[in-house]
């Protein structure tokens, strides 16, 4: 939606002008001219950095060449001298012990040096109590004489070796300045080795190299005209020069004492021009120097003292000797090196100007000056380079303008030709090879024929293009139309249609749609930007919002369709700060690399959907709460019976849960109902509800249960199936048998009042009638023996004959059983009667002792069993409260309950100690009551039938059914108590009951 | 001299029997079945020490038989004889001297308890000693 902010303004195409220096023939001379220039330029500047350089190069080479010859030379003397020390010190180390020899072999080894003209002589010097120094002399006449020895600290030259031989390691030499012989005026210089014996330096073997011996060697060294050289010692001073030098500075200083060597200084005062020369070997020494100080440390007494040892003792050459003595200077400083380089302007034995190198002699540390005349050095360089420039300007210069004169007569001359022709062709036909010359090349006519051929195409293709032309504004009216009716759909649709170009984050395009969704219009959305855009989004949504957009960016594209268009579904804030909920469908535009371009989305305010959704989600949740607060069973099955609905106390009561029980048919989940599929099936079909009632079911404790099985079909919306819900009733069946057995007990009651008096009255009759024929038939009455009498009998007769004929028996049977119908009657009237009067309050543990000794002497009991025999087990809890009750009844009840339990245990005769526990013990506001025997116990049957009345197990005439009855009544009516009984066949019986402490409460 | 007894009760073998009985134990005895004929009797014949009443009766009842008697002959003393369940004494009864070991429950196996309870009123001439 962002417009295209950078619409460029097309300048209006000017004709270019045509300048003459835009000809194709200018431009062509112009850039053959620079080209030419450039050549030449780049030919002279090559020649003068990089070609100068090689040929400077190549004069230093041969200026490398012939010093490294020298140093090579000066080498080979130094090592020659130094073996020859490094013997003789070997030599006195080996012949310590004898003096002589060892003088006469030292002799020997130097004579043979001399001879070789290798040293001009020998010193030994050994150290101790008595120093002593014999020195060997080379003389004029060419034999070697050996001084005696001198005394200790006696000049052999000098004693500059000494001191420096002392600190040095066995197989390091020591070279000396070079010092004037008095004996021979020879100027020599000495290398001196140490001698060790003990480990300990013990004197020095010393050989003298002549200066004067070098000076032939550097007579040969450079060929005439060619330069010449010099060795200088560590000082800079002069050793050696090519005797030509030699004399000529001689001539020139004019010195007084010709014998002496010059020094550095001579030199330089008689030839102002060697200053340079000499510059650069002090600054070689300086370098040394410069390395020297960093082992100056430690070692200053030495080089105090190598200090003091040269004559001239300034500090720079003591330095200088301290480095040999050590011999610390690096590999590099001791190779053959050029070490400095310097120019002579007027070299004063060459006339001429010359180059002067510097090189290094290592071990004796000495310079080779070489000068060598500049002509020979840079001169040769400069003619090449000259003849080579000229020759490379010809050979590049004149083939250029050849080909330049030639282009111009075969192309320039007829392109300018044709193009003329063009420039003044009309409409009208025309042909190009007009006035195009004899000599115009193949090519071209070529191009004026295919121009030609070009020309009748073109005019044809004009013709076809107008058409086209034609088409085509035909069909972008079409475009136009079509593209208007799109853009009426994206304006008018009510979806928020949008693009956002990922690169820049803008927005291209948002519908106006967004102002009924939004409640901003496109332009202010576009102002907000998609940052703003995004932090409207509900807290709660940005994750899963940016998610999404994760996904949906880090999708391949060719993986899945959904995966670059995908719905997303979030709050978002409007302008009025209400949330909506808007369903969106994004997708990500790629590039051909598949690079994400934009996303495009189209979004929904889903709203009302949502609230909708929401409510349903609700009212479901609402329900699902419902159905699952139900005390009841509740399941919902399809026509298959296929588990659909699955309530928590079904989950309860099978132990499975909805996960597992769903989709599954109901009679294999809940096998319980499996009696009942018939029925659920059943009411499917005829979409009748159905009752089962009453449904015995023993649980999964193996306990009987009964359960009401309601199944309501479904019928509505076209759902089929029915909703199965079942009650366990075994609660309320228990109270309702209860209630029945009360009820039974309280009809029993009122008949009991209502019949008492009744059958009273016929059994009063029965009784006393009895009595009076015992009493008429007694002898002891008086009246009976009169009435006998008058009879005509007597009294004993008469009573021998009742005896006799057992009438006193029966009527003792009708006196038992009047008194025992008499006995039914009294305990069916106690059904009736409620008088709480009698109430007060009572221990229990009391009266059950009064009890116990009750039944202990019990008239019936006696006659059955000792009592006396059963063991009675107490166990009273603690702090055992007063019960209100009635004391009388309470006392039958537990008497009746003693005795039934005396009865049980009677019944079988086992071998287990027969056994009563009573149990009392408080329970919150009761006293629970417990007799329990260990008799054999009752069936189920038994123990439901129990406490009704008339019910009885024991034999016709031992009991009235009504004990238990009565117990029951008295309990829970009259005491508003409870009472129960725990039993099974063989496992005893145990009754129980529960007294309220208080029953008025 | 015998003590005079008058029995009512409606049911005529229990009068009869506990007659035989009384009689047997040397007293005088006379039956009826109903209040109205007791009060007839004693207003013919008073001198009856001891009355033995039923309370179930054919036209008034016991205790109103008792109250008319009793008003005709304060010495006349009660003894009840009931086979209604449950019976316990009004208060009406206690007023005149009455208690509840006067009351025999139907059916009495030994009617000797009775002839004692007649001889000690009659010894003592009223319902306890202390009369």
């Amino acid at each position: 939606m962002a417009e295209d902010r950078h619409t460029t303004k097309n300048a209006p195409s000017d004709q270019p002008a045509t300048r003459w220096y835009n000809s194709l023939e200018w431009r062509m001379y112009l850039r053959f001219t620079v080209m030419l220039a450039i050549m030449i330029v780049g030919v002279v500047w090559v020649l003068l950095h990089s070609g100068g350089a090689i040929l400077r190069q190549s004069g230093n080479r041969y200026v490398e060449a012939a010093g490294n010859r020298l140093v090579a030379n000066a080498l080979e003397r130094v090592a020659q001298t130094e073996a020859t020390a490094y013997a003789m010190a070997r030599t006195a180390e080996a012949l310590s012990a004898d003096e002589a020899r060892l003088l006469r072999v030292l002799g020997e080894t130097l004579r043979s040096g001399v001879e070789r003209r290798i040293i001009a002589g020998g010193a030994l010097y050994l150290d101790g109590p008595s120093p002593r120094l014999w020195t060997w002399k080379r003389l004029p006449d060419g034999t070697l004489r050996r001084m005696d020895p001198a005394a200790a600290g006696g000049q052999g030259l000098n004693a500059e070796w000494r001191l420096a031989v002392a600190h040095l390691p066995p197989g390091i030499a020591y070279w000396t300045v070079p010092r004037m012989d008095e004996t021979t005026g020879a100027v020599l210089i000495a290398c001196a080795a140490p001698i060790y014996r003990d480990g300990e330096c013990a004197g020095a073997a010393v050989c003298y190299v002549d200066a004067a011996s070098m000076d032939a060697q550097l007579e040969h060294a450079l060929p005439v005209g060619e330069g010449y050289a010099l060795i200088l010692d560590r000082r800079n001073n002069p050793i050696s020069m090519p005797p030509d030098v030699s004399a000529a500075l001689r001539d020139r200083a004019a010195q007084p004492q010709s014998a002496r060597r010059p020094s550095a200084a001579d030199l330089v005062q008689a030839y102002p021009a060697y200053q340079p020369v000499f510059a650069a070997a002090a600054e070689v020494n300086q370098d040394i120097r410069t390395q020297v100080k960093w082992v100056m440390a430690g070692n200053e007494d030495l080089a105090a003292a190598l200090a003091a040892a040269n004559d001239d003792a300034p500090d720079q050459p003591g330095q200088l000797a301290m480095g040999m003595a050590l011999d610390v200077l690096s590999e590099e400083t001791r190779a053959s090196k050029l070490l400095g380089r310097t120019t002579i302007a007027d070299d004063p034995i060459l006339k001429a100007p010359a180059v002067a190198a510097v090189f290094h002699v290592p071990r004796a540390y000495w310079k080779v000056v070489l000068i060598v005349p500049e002509s020979l050095v840079a001169a040769p360089g400069a003619r090449i380079a000259a003849r080579i420039l000229v020759t490379l300007a010809l050979v590049l210069a004149v083939p250029l303008i050849v080909v330049l004169i030639l282009l111009r007569r075969d192309l320039i001359g007829p392109v300018r030709h044709m193009s003329r022709y063009l420039m003044g062709l009309t409409e009208t036909e025309g042909d190009f090879l007009q006035g195009m010359g004899e000599r115009a090349p193949n090519e071209l006519i070529e191009l004026a024929n295919a121009f030609n051929r070009r020309t009748d195409a073109l005019r044809a293709a004009n013709a076809q293009l107008r058409k086209e032309i034609e088409e085509r504004v035909r069909a972008e009216e079409a475009l136009r139309r079509s593209e208007a009716r799109f853009r009426n759909v994206l304006e008018n649709t009510r979806d928020l249609l949008y693009e956002l170009n990922l690169r820049t984050w803008q927005y291209e395009y948002i519908s106006p749609a967004a102002l009924q969704v939004t409640g901003f219009s496109s332009e202010e959305l576009n102002r907000l930007g998609a940052r703003q855009i995004a932090d409207r989004i509900h807290p709660q949504d940005r994750f899963l919002v940016s998610t999404h957009f994760k996904r949906l960016i880090a999708a391949d594209g060719d993986d899945a369709a959904e995966a670059t268009s995908s719905q997303v579904e979030y709050r978002w804030r409007d302008k009025n700060g209400a949330y909506l909920w808007a369903s969106e469908n994004r997708t990500i535009v790629r590039d051909a690399t598949g690079a994400p371009l934009a996303l495009v989305g189209s979004s929904r305010d889903v709203t009302e959907r949502k609230r909708s959704e929401q409510e349903m989600t609700r009212m479901r949740h609402y329900l699902q709460n419902i159905i699952n607060s139900m005390p009841s069973v509740i399941v919902g099955v399809d026509r298959e019976g296929i588990i659909t609905l699955w309530n928590l106390e079904a989950a309860r009561v099978t132990g499975r849960d909805a996960q597992e029980a769903e989709g599954k048919p109901f009679d294999q989940v809940f096998t319980l109902l499996a009696e009942v599929a018939d029925k659920v099936f059943d009411a499917i079909r005829s979409g009748e509800p159905l009752e089962s009632e009453r449904f015995v079911m023993e649980n999964r404790d193996g306990e009987l249960h009964y359960h009401d099985v309601i199944v309501y079909p479904l019928v509505a919306n076209e759902v089929e199936g029915a909703v199965i819900r079942v009650d366990d009733v075994t609660g309320r069946v228990q109270i309702e048998e209860m209630m029945v057995q009360t009820e039974k007990m309280m009809s029993v009651g009122g008949l009991a009042a209502g019949m008492a008096h009744e059958i009273n009255n016929p059994l009063g009759g029965i009784l006393q009638a009895c009595q009076n024929i015992e009493r008429r038939t007694s002898p002891q009455l008086p009246k009976n023996r009169a009435v006998a009498e008058e009879a005509g009998t007597t009294i004993e007769a008469v009573r021998e004959y009742i005896e006799r004929r057992g009438v006193l028996e029966f009527l003792h049977g009708i006196r038992a059983d009047g008194a025992r119908a008499a006995k039914i009657v009294a305990d069916m009237l106690a059904f009736s009667r409620r008088s709480e009067s009698h109430f007060a309050p009572c221990r229990l543990d009391d009266m059950v002792e009064t009890v116990l000794r009750l039944a202990a002497n019990d008239y019936d009991l006696k006659k059955h069993y000792d009592f006396r025999r059963i063991s009675i087990r107490r166990e009273y809890g603690p702090n055992l409260p007063e019960v209100r009750c009635d004391k009388t009844k309470i006392e039958q009840v537990l008497l009746n309950l003693i005795k039934n339990a005396a009865q049980a245990i009677a019944e079988e005769e086992k071998d287990v100690t027969p056994e009563i526990t009573i149990h009392i013990e408080r329970d919150g506001r009761y006293v629970r009551i417990e007799v329990a025997d260990n008799g054999p116990g009752m069936d189920e049957d038994t123990r439901r039938r129990v406490f009704e009345p008339f019910y009885t197990t024991k034999e016709v005439g031992v009991g009235t059914g009504l004990g238990l009855s009565v117990s029951y009544f008295i309990i829970t009516k009259q005491h508003r108590g409870a009472m129960s009984v725990e039993s099974a066949r063989g496992q005893g019986a145990r009754f129980i009951i529960r007294l309220p402490i208080d029953p008025e409460r | 001299m015998e003590p005079r007894i008058l029995i009512v009760d409606d049911e005529a073998t229990l009068r009869a029997n506990l007659a035989a009985f009384l009689e047997d134990e040397g007293m005088q005895v006379v039956t009826v079945s109903s209040g109205e004929e007791a009060i007839e009797t004693v207003d013919n014949d008073p001198g009856f020490q001891i009355c033995i009443m039923d309370m179930r009766l054919p036209g008034i009842n016991g205790q109103e038989a008792i109250f008319a008697l009793h008003a005709r002959d304060p010495d006349l003393l009660f003894l009840i004889h009931t086979g209604t369940a449950g019976y316990s004494m009004p208060r009406e009864l206690r007023s005149i001297g009455l208690r509840p070991e006067h009351v025999f429950k139907k059916p009495m196996s030994d009617m000797a308890p009775v002839a004692e309870t007649i001889r000690r009123m009659i010894a003592w001439g009223g319902y306890s000693s202390n009369d």
